[in-house]
């Protein structure tokens, strides 16, 4: 219980700390561009970042492997998507939102389903 | 090694990194007017014209001729020839952002930028927060990262992006295998990272390749076995396999073509321009094994100012730390260091592969675009290996350290900086980029002209006025490619070949009327004068010195 409570409590502190960072990056271009450099730049981390991030954060690796390797996967993956279904909807608006649902279901159900799956594997291997 | 990354760090590196943004996005900050070579208006168009059709690019819109973006594709002639993903990343942004020039741009500098952090990630872990910092720091003054941005060359800027972070996650793979604790993810990474990076310009993924080649042999050499075996080869195989599926599964009408492209750019095509090369280049002749830069300006297209370290790394002042940089590895020579050495040794082979017999096509000098990613990092490994060479106790060392990098900073501040700020601020003037007239009567054009309207400019003095003009309106433009002096006969087109499918005629006066001056008013005299007497149809645009008819 104390350690579900004190990893809880970690992962608080740096969820704080990269809303904090990310607060600074949006409010630079604010302050240069505007809105437009604002929303330019939080489009730029929603949709080619997170979705990829919550598939990466699941993986045995460093926290800033994670991310760096999040934004440049992304930058491949989300674009092929919605350049793919922008073809099928006729509309890059709407294929850019719901590529980013799809995408986002896929990385939650990817952060809920695998580590189960690995900790089935690993206790599996352990029992052999 | 320091192997946390504490928040102060990450604060640090942060802040640093908005000073870069600031100075990269100066050219439009003020002056929100799109810019850069033809390249740059190339791009433009084929990703803009997905926000103002709201539909992928799918097929080329039609363009002037002097683009010859047909051919672009030679697998599928008028089909896009870059891997969807890269414009369509600019569309996105631009949808995103809201509007056609800002977020275009910001989208632009943050991959241009990009760089900054794979450099960081590829040298924190193995030469520790002090060397990295400076290596990012440096790349923020790096004219050779700054023209490409510029210029338009931006696929190349895209794939050095991944070079760095492609070459970590290899070495992080061979380490695991050489410390039998395997890691198989960092070598699907590399695989994936790999094929995103084919994606947006071949070019680099041939370098890349490249330099794991060199360090492949190094590592196997220092560790006496190669980091294959007969365990871990079908990941290897899979990982080729898995290359190939995905670019094939994401960019099926661009592969061919990018795999021609790779070809056209690294060899020749037949006898007669292997003797041109040969003769250009002074190839295949000894001496060149001593030479770094031997490109002649007529070969290549690329000015000759480029290929000359004075004058891209302000002086000869870091070359001492470039030199002292390689030796330190040389001498110290453990893993991290070889991967280095693969970079600027992988490059060295390929500018010389002419002392092998191999002949590189006449693009091969761009390969220089990505030379300062080379260079900086080995000159922040050497200024602060200068720390080691002074024996003192380890806290004094980090201090002596961090003195060094600040001194180091401050240098770069006092001689590189200025003419970065000055290039920066003072990007594409007038009338290398368009006026505020000349944008918002392009702007008008593709809000309130018919899809098929084709639009005859008279008046524009250069060529990039012109090709902008063309891109934002986002329809068929009648113009010549004028480079020589300005007159009324080169500022008429004659040679477009789709002149005579003309229905709109577009003048403009609004560069004489900003610029002023004998010449420019002799010009308006001369323009007035031929708008007099050529032009039937009625006005319908008339503002700040540029106006369009309807001439059918």
């Amino acid at each position: 219980m104390i350690k579900m409570e004190s990893k809880f409590s970690k992962l608080f502190e740096e969820s704080k700390f990269a809303l904090f960072v990310g607060a600074i990056i949006v409010a630079f271009f604010f302050i240069v561009f505007g809105i437009t450099g604002a929303r330019t730049v939080l489009g730029f981390i929603l949709l080619f970042f997170l979705p990829t991030y919550l598939i990466f954060k699941n993986f045995d690796i460093e926290p800033e492997e994670k991310i760096a390797f999040s934004f440049f996967i992304g930058l491949g993956i989300f674009p092929t998507f919605a350049y793919y279904l922008g073809l099928l909807v006729s509309s890059m608006r709407w294929s850019i939102a719901i590529s980013f649902v799809l995408l986002m279901a896929i990385g939650i159900a990817f952060s809920k389903y695998y580590p189960k799956l690995k900790k089935d594997k690993e206790s599996k291997e352990e029992k052999d | 090694m320091e192997d946390k990354i504490s928040k102060q760090e990450i604060i640090i590196l942060i802040i640093i990194y908005l000073g870069m943004m600031y100075l990269w996005t100066m050219p439009f900050q003020q002056y929100k007017i799109p810019y850069g070579e033809g390249d740059a208006a190339i791009h433009y168009i084929i990703a803009d014209n997905m926000y103002v059709t709201d539909k992928p690019t799918l097929k080329l819109p039609e363009t002037s001729p002097v683009f010859s973006l047909e051919g672009g594709n030679n697998f599928m002639p008028g089909y896009l020839f870059y891997a969807p993903q890269f414009h369509t990343n600019f569309a996105i942004s631009e949808i995103v952002g809201g509007e056609r020039v800002v977020p275009f741009y910001l989208y632009l500098a943050l991959i241009c930028t990009g760089v900054f952090f794979s450099v960081y990630i590829l040298l924190r872990k193995q030469f520790g927060a002090a060397t990295t910092i400076l290596a990012s720091f440096l790349l923020i003054f790096s004219m050779r990262d700054r023209l490409t941005y510029l210029w338009g060359q931006w696929g190349t800027a895209v794939t050095l992006l991944y070079i760095p972070i492609i070459l970590y996650t290899y070495y992080k793979y061979t380490e695991s295998v050489y410390n039998n604790k395997e890691k198989l993810i960092y070598l699907y990474m590399t695989v994936l990272l790999a094929a995103m990076q084919f994606l947006f310009h071949p070019l680099g993924t041939a370098v890349v390749l490249g330099m794991i080649l060199v360090y492949t042999v190094l590592i196997s050499i220092k560790e006496k076995k190669l980091p294959i075996n007969k365990l871990n080869i079908k990941h290897f195989i899979i990982g080729i396999l898995l290359f190939f599926f995905v670019i094939c599964l994401f960019a099926p009408l661009q592969v061919p073509s990018h795999l021609g492209r790779v070809s056209r750019e690294v060899t020749i095509g037949g006898a007669n321009q292997t003797d041109i090369i040969k003769q250009g280049y002074a190839v295949g002749k000894f001496e060149r094994i001593f030479k770094w830069y031997d490109f002649p300006e007529t070969l290549h297209g690329i000015p000759e100012f480029y290929f000359s370290f004075k004058n891209i790394y302000y002086g000869y002042w870091m070359l001492p730390f470039l030199i002292l940089g390689v030796l330190f590895l040389m001498f110290r020579r453990k893993s991290k260091d070889l991967l280095m050495l693969s970079t600027i040794a992988a490059f060295y082979i390929g500018i010389h592969m002419d002392l092998f017999n191999i002949y590189l096509g006449p693009k091969m000098p761009r390969l220089f675009y990505l030379e300062s990613d080379i260079f900086y990092p080995l000159m922040a490994i050497g200024i602060t290996s200068i720390a080691l060479f002074i024996k003192t106790n380890e806290k004094s060392s980090k201090i002596i350290k961090w003195g060094i990098v600040l001194a180091a900073i401050v240098a770069v501040l006092l001689i590189n900086a200025k003419p970065s700020y000055d290039q920066f601020k003072g990007a594409y003037p007038i009338p290398n980029r368009m006026t505020p007239a000349q944008f918002d009567a392009s702007i008008w054009i593709n809000d309130n002209l018919p899809k098929d309207a084709v639009v005859m400019y008279v008046g524009p003095p250069s060529f990039l006025n012109n090709a902008w003009m063309h891109a934002v309106s986002a329809r068929l433009a009648v113009f010549d490619e004028n480079y020589g002096p300005i007159s009324l006969n080169s500022l008429i087109p004659t040679r477009d070949k789709n002149i005579n499918r003309t229905n709109y005629l577009l003048m403009d006066y609004s560069v004489y009327m900003m610029i002023g001056g004998e010449q420019a008013t002799g010009l308006i005299s001369e323009l007035q004068q031929w708008e007099k007497n050529n032009t039937k149809g009625a006005l319908i645009y008339d503002k700040n010195g540029v106006k369009i008819f309807k001439t059918v």
